[in-house]
């Protein structure tokens, strides 16, 4: 309301420069309408770089390509892993050595909820704190 | 041509979006205080079960078939909501929102093209918000409302329906007039005693009975089933008739302390809204009763009093709310209810009132303290400020049992993925 307002002394001279800041919606974020938070319980996708308690970004509006980290809702379960096709077969694979790929065969209920294209995670002091808090997915 | 964009059983849909288990079992969304059913996937409805049921006595076939139910999550409906007509908002010419789940669109395109639009419109918002809608385009609102309908109805069910000219006696000629928007039930019953049973019947009844038997409103609905638009964009300024906050306990309270502070917390919501449309009440009226059909004693009283001048300053529409309870309370009942009534509803202009200046500064400066106290309540939440009469038990707050997380708006309800 007061911006414009300058009792005394010279205007900025860097007032024609102003910018917004950064906004980190604004760079994990392509399609606010499509985009939405999870967050990872477990650590199949650890070789990745996405752990346990990590959010993760899913624009839903993406087209999936083999290859793309994707959430998919697997017999009524979201589930966080690469897909890939090989020779028209669609795999799930998880990446990190503990675990099996699992294959998707026409019996499985599967859809794609959407594709994976950010992570989020603190650290340090405030990462023991979201841990405390959500020490229910590591 | 006009179109009506409309979520399917929108509450259910959006119960779905996070709940993959729950793709093809029957889902219904419960009223305030877990009372009635108010919201059906399709599903559910094919079990026969109507709207506004109360939920007792369709439990156990609820049960029987599996049926997730809901409280209802209206943080989460209103945020999918959101997302919906922001989509509609990038890819269209005009919207115009209707309700939570519906929205008038424009389009210039004619025939395939718009056909191709609306069908692609309507697979962007269900892959990217999960809620799948349908689409009805036609000359008028209310022929688009009807294309909808169809729509929703055609079995190859492509959820888009484009009504042209020429199509339009064919279909109005299978709908119901009672079945068009604005008609109703009261409405249907006299055009049925009149020979009026079909749409297309109604769009034949000439205009000067209309305009006699009924109202003029309905009358407007004749000339859109005709292809003259009559029917205009809501005007968003207008102010609201009356503000009514009131709710059902989620059990009955006999202490009169509750009482006080749900009266105080309805008149916060209440000025909430009186304050967004930038209004002053001149009226207040409390109520407060009993169940309506119980053993116990039964007891329902209203109070009204006159606010002078009119006001939208929170702590004197409350001391005037506890006053209210104070005068209708009597003891030994079981109260299931409180509401709070702002009336004589006007815009507030800041111009002078009272005859003595004195009046007139207490009168700005509280109009100040309120826009203030909006401010605070946006930035923090409701729970930011509140008066002291509100209380901070919250005892009487309403049921909500069945509650889903807020997977969109709270961190500790984001959903979880393995």
């Amino acid at each position: 309301m007061y911006t414009d307002s300058i009792p005394a002394g010279f205007p900025s001279p860097a007032t024609d420069y102003e910018e917004d800041e950064l906004d980190l919606n604004e760079f994990l974020i392509k399609h606010p309408a499509a985009s939405y938070f999870l967050r990872v319980s477990g650590d199949s996708m650890r070789d990745a770089g996405i752990l346990a308690s990590d959010i993760i970004v899913v624009d839903r509006s993406l087209r999936p390509i083999s290859g793309d980290i994707i959430v998919g809702a697997l017999n009524g379960e979201f589930t966080v892993k690469t897909l890939l096709r090989k020779n028209g077969q669609l795999i799930l694979h998880p990446e990190n050595s503990e675990y099996q790929d699992i294959l998707i065969g026409s019996e499985e209920d599967f859809t794609v909820f959407g594709v994976v294209t950010g992570v989020v995670r603190k650290t340090g002091r405030m990462a023991e704190r979201e841990r405390l808090k959500h020490g229910r997915f590591s | 041509m006009v179109g009506l964009v409309d979520c399917n059983s929108f509450y259910a849909s959006c119960e779905r979006v996070f709940r993959p288990d729950l793709r093809n079992r029957p889902i219904a969304v419960l009223s305030n205080n877990d009372g009635c059913i108010v919201a059906m996937s399709s599903e559910a409805k094919s079990l026969g079960i109507r709207r506004g049921t109360p939920y007792f006595q369709v439990k156990a076939d609820l049960a029987a078939v599996n049926a997730a139910v809901f409280s209802s999550n209206y943080t989460l409906y209103q945020s999918l909501s959101n997302r919906v007509m922001r989509i509609l908002s990038e890819n269209c010419e005009g919207v115009e929102e209707y309700s939570i789940d519906e929205a008038f669109i424009t389009a210039s395109l004619t025939g395939k093209q718009l056909k191709a639009f609306a069908a692609e419109l309507r697979s962007i918002i269900c892959r990217d918000t999960g809620i799948p809608v349908s689409i009805g385009f036609g000359r008028t609102k209310t022929l688009a409302k009807t294309a909808n309908k169809w729509a929703k109805k055609a079995a190859d069910g492509d959820g888009v329906c484009i009504l042209k000219e020429e199509m339009e006696e064919a279909v109005l000629r299978k709908i119901r007039a009672v079945d068009i928007w604005g008609i109703g039930p009261r409405k249907g019953r006299f055009l049925l005693q009149h020979g009026i049973v079909s749409a297309w019947d109604l769009r034949q009844a000439p205009s000067s009975w209309v305009k006699k038997h009924l109202t003029v409103v309905t009358l407007r609905t004749v000339w859109e089933l005709q292809g003259f638009p009559s029917i205009d964009a809501e005007v968003p300024d207008e102010p609201k008739k009356g503000i009514l906050s009131s709710r059902g306990f989620s059990r009955t309270v006999s202490d009169i302390e509750s009482l006080r502070e749900a009266a105080a917390s309805y008149t916060a919501q209440a000025v909430d809204k009186l304050m967004r449309q930038q209004s002053t009440a001149g009226s207040i009226t409390v109520f407060i009763q009993t169940r309506r059909h119980a053993e116990e004693k039964l007891y329902r009283n209203s109070i009204t009093f006159a606010v002078d001048p009119p006001s939208s300053y929170l702590p004197d529409l409350t001391k005037l709310a506890v006053q209210g309870i104070e005068s209708l309370y009597r003891k030994g009942y079981a109260y299931a209810k409180v509401g709070v009534f702002l009336n004589d509803i006007d815009i507030w202009h800041g111009k002078q009132r009272s005859l003595f200046e004195d009046d007139n500064k207490t009168q700005q400066r509280k109009h100040r303290a309120a826009e203030t106290a909006m401010d605070i309540r946006e930035r923090y939440g409701k729970g930011g400020l509140y008066c002291l009469q509100t209380g901070m038990g919250r005892e009487w707050q309403m049921k909500q049992d069945l509650l889903s997380p807020k997977y969109t708006t709270s961190w500790e309800d984001i959903p979880l993925v393995l």
